[in-house]
């Protein structure tokens, strides 16, 4: 009977989910509603959580709540502590979620919202949440050990060397795309720049408030820096039309990258106490609200997604990215379906705090389907906005030109209904001078978020306030990820150069510090500059260039998954991680490819290079450089990209070759051959 | 499919800190009694237990609060320094536990990157 209520109850689900799908699909010519998209999207994910993560955690893992985990074994208190599951959800979650399922989905909505819709959703049912469950798995079998270290106890000291030095080069580029996003969307905006750089004293204030006043009081300090920073976006417009302030915080974008770059290296040479840590709690607290709102919002608002299920520019030629749906959508959408980095968060301090092995399952498959409904919701508020808009904000000026009427023109020939009217309003709404051209992500998210929310409230007289606060959000996050990352990359910068020097890895002068944290700072800054001042929008190169990484990256963790699998004798169920390994492989190996040696200069990096040194040949000044040394720069900087897409996909093969020697080992052994930690034999007294 | 007995009060299992605060506190019911009324006798701990927890509703209420603010502390990575205390007393008895303070700021060290764990524990992206 229990049986037969089961069933009726999975057959409504996937009825329900299937008809959504229909709704989105087959409604071509209509505006459909957000309702559908969210229903198909929680029937998917119920559908996987129930019975795929179940095979995968009884089957395939056997996990086995008799075992230990590493909280149990070497409790402590403090790194090691049995937490419950559900605050470690939480936890798990805030440490994955981030500001890439807002960015890819938005970018991606330029070929519809059904594409992006169909690979968020299967892309995070077979490979991104199989991929975190899976390091979570294999990482608390192992005492909570880092990705590095497993890979080099499972594969060998090179291979592990060559999964930190690709970690380190995916680091440089993530932190110089999400960079770039803030300076699109803060140029030539007073109100947004004041209001971010009201942050830094309040996070300063807040720090000393808790290291000196009342130490540990989080609550207390969150609610006033929270407060403070809201006062900030209100009086933030009046600044920004003050006359002598106004024009003063009216930053370009290369000043704003080089106040970026200072900003980077400055707050990671500080004590985290002072600037970091507060600013994450306020960052963290701010981006868990903004979710929970923007899902509650959606639902009660039910938006009509305006954007077509499909447009024209699946054939490649998109003013936002170019490049054809496949591969390019596939790795524009890196982190709402699959995220490499997610393998170094399930592998940190997630593991330490799990109490039964049962729970990973909740943990590591569950919190990653709630990032990819932010996805969703980011793609949502990208599709809601009249498709006119949405191309005038993320067209690069080079294809849309810098007003309102070439704007709506070229975008009207497009098909897509706009006047030069709509455009100034949008703005006025907002308290922008220019919509045009802010690419990024950020922006758009700003304002379908702003959408929405003056749509609850039938009202558009809060938008600006709105605007700047979905901009705040994304600005305060990406620069707590900047600080944080800057910092990551000069520790895996000395563990590099330690691998060759020894001498060099431990240094804890401040001298070591200072040239560490020069070099990470300046290996991003170039590419931060490179795109500000590329005519094409910068987020155009960096943001595949990342998905490439990105994808590679959660390729190599699944390769070190499906050797483990291997050696603990599961090949009948390798299966589970070849399969989103083969496609991330796939995908990112024929983007990369593409990236490098495609014949149109818009894809090709070294097309373009030729381009330019062709003219410089020739002695002609090509559009966007306007002399001769830069178009000398402009070809240098797409040879770095070539060469650092090719490093990625190098060491992909690599990662790939040694996965392929170690299978064919383990294949040779009779019995399970993996270093697990503490098996249901070993099993000693709680410690 | 959802299984939510790690917040429904009628499974919920005493940690280490309940339980010693509940000691505690039951032993200063039973010196605050003695010497009130010499001649009484306390109410026996199973007793103290169920009275002292109020409703089961309530202590539900509570416990769920309880676990959204350890949530939201550990989102930004600051343990439950009264587990930490329990765990010491219970197992080490002999070792002066962190002060509060300091425990704070282990944490907040162990939060971000630093020396020998260059990764971090958050995703940039």
């Amino acid at each position: 009977m229990n049986n037969l209520k089961q069933w009726v109850i999975w057959l409504a689900v996937t009825l329900v989910g299937a008809g959504s799908f229909a709704m989105l699909a087959l409604s071509r010519g209509e505006q459909v509603n957000a309702v559908w998209l969210v229903l198909a999207a929680i029937a998917c994910y119920s559908i996987a959580y129930r019975f795929y993560s179940k095979f995968i955690a009884e089957r395939v893992f056997e996990l086995d709540d008799t075992r230990l985990t590493p909280a149990q074994r070497r409790n402590d208190g403090l790194d090691y502590v049995p937490t419950n599951r559900w605050v470690l959800f939480g936890h798990h979650f805030a440490a994955i979620a981030g500001a890439g399922p807002l960015v890819g989905p938005i970018l991606a909505a330029q070929m519809g919202f059904l594409p992006g819709t169909i690979w968020i959703l299967v892309g995070v049912m077979l490979a991104g949440a199989v991929q975190d469950f899976l390091v979570l798995f294999i990482s608390s079998r192992r005492d909570g050990r880092s990705l590095g270290e497993i890979a080099k106890q499972e594969l060998g000291p090179l291979t592990g060397i060559i999964v930190m030095i690709g970690v380190l080069g995916v680091m440089i580029i993530i932190l110089s795309a999400l960079a770039l996003v803030v300076v699109k969307a803060l140029a030539e905006s007073p109100w947004g720049v004041f209001s971010i750089a009201a942050t830094i004293p309040i996070a300063i204030f807040m720090g000393v408030y808790m290291r000196f006043i009342r130490p540990g009081r989080i609550a207390e300090v969150s609610v006033i820096g929270f407060v403070l920073m809201m006062l900030g976006i209100i009086y933030g417009e009046n600044v920004a039309a003050s006359p002598t302030w106004g024009p003063l915080l009216t930053l370009t974008g290369p000043q704003l990258t080089l106040a970026l770059v200072a900003y980077g290296f400055i707050a990671s040479v500080l004590p985290v106490w002072l600037l970091l840590a507060p600013r994450d709690y306020l960052s963290t607290f701010l981006k868990i609200g903004v979710i929970a709102g923007l899902g509650i919002g959606i639902l009660f608002s039910m938006p009509e997604l305006k954007m077509p299920a499909l447009t024209r520019f699946i054939d490649g030629s998109g003013p936002v990215f170019a490049g054809q749906l496949f591969p390019f959508l596939f790795i524009t959408i890196a982190c709402g379906a699959c995220s490499g980095f997610h393998a170094l968060v399930a592998s940190g301090t997630t593991p330490k705090l799990i109490e039964k092995e049962s729970h990973m399952r909740l943990i590591g498959y569950g919190s990653m389907l709630c990032e990819s409904a932010v996805a969703i919701m980011a793609l949502i508020c990208a599709s809601v906005l009249d498709p006119g808009i949405y191309f005038a904000m993320n067209a690069p000026a080079a294809v849309i030109g810098s007003t309102v009427q070439s704007a709506s023109e070229v975008i009207n020939g497009w098909g897509f209904v706009i006047t030069p009217e709509m455009l100034t309003q949008i703005a006025k709404d907002v308290g922008e001078h220019s919509i045009l051209s802010r690419a990024g992500g950020a922006p758009t998210f700003a304002v379908g978020m702003s959408h929405i929310i003056a749509e609850i409230f039938n009202s558009r007289a809060m938008m600006g306030f709105w605007y700047h606060f979905a901009i705040l959000f994304e600005a305060l996050f990406i620069l707590t990820a900047v600080d944080a990352g800057t910092r990551a990359c000069r520790f895996m910068v000395q563990d590099t150069v330690g691998i060759v020097v020894p001498g060099l890895a431990r240094s804890t002068s401040w001298f070591g510090n200072l040239v560490g944290t020069a070099v990470a700072v300046s290996s991003w800054g170039f590419f931060v500059y490179q795109g500000v001042t590329d005519p094409l929008g910068g987020i155009n190169t960096l943001w595949p260039l990342f998905g490439i990484g990105n994808q590679m990256l959660a390729s190599m963790a699944l390769l070190l998954g499906t050797v483990v699998l291997f050696k603990m004798k599961k090949q009948h169920y390798a299966w589970v991680t070849v399969l989103p390994t083969v496609w991330l492989f796939i995908t990112s190996m024929t983007a990369g490819w593409q990236k490098i040696f495609h014949e149109s200069p818009a894809i090709g990096f070294l097309a373009t290079a030729n381009k330019f040194k062709a003219a410089i040949a020739d002695g002609t000044v090509l559009a966007p450089a306007k002399s001769i040394e830069d178009m000398g720069r402009i070809v240098f900087n797409n040879q770095i990209n070539a060469v650092l897409c090719g490093f990625f996909m190098l060491v992909a093969v690599v990662m790939l070759i040694s996965t392929i020697i170690h299978i064919r080992k383990a294949l040779g052994q009779a019995h399970p051959t993996v270093h697990e930690v503490g098996g249901p034999a070993a099993e000693g007294a709680r410690a | 499919m959802l299984d939510l007995s790690g917040i429904l009060p009628s499974t919920r299992r005493a940690s280490p800190a309940d339980d010693a605060s509940l000691q505690d506190a039951y032993e200063q019911y039973v010196a605050g009694l003695r010497a009130s009324q010499p001649g009484s006798t306390p109410m026996q701990p199973d007793d103290f237990r169920r009275l002292s927890l109020g409703s089961d509703w309530l202590s539900g209420v509570k416990d769920a609060a309880k676990k959204v603010v350890q949530t939201c502390r550990l989102m930004v990575g600051i343990h439950d320094y009264e587990y930490y205390l329990a765990h010491m007393r219970e197992r080490h008895p002999e070792a002066t536990p962190l002060t509060r303070n300091a425990f704070y700021r282990y944490c907040l060290e162990a939060r971000y990157p630093g020396e020998g764990r260059p990764g971090g524990s958050r995703c940039p992206c």
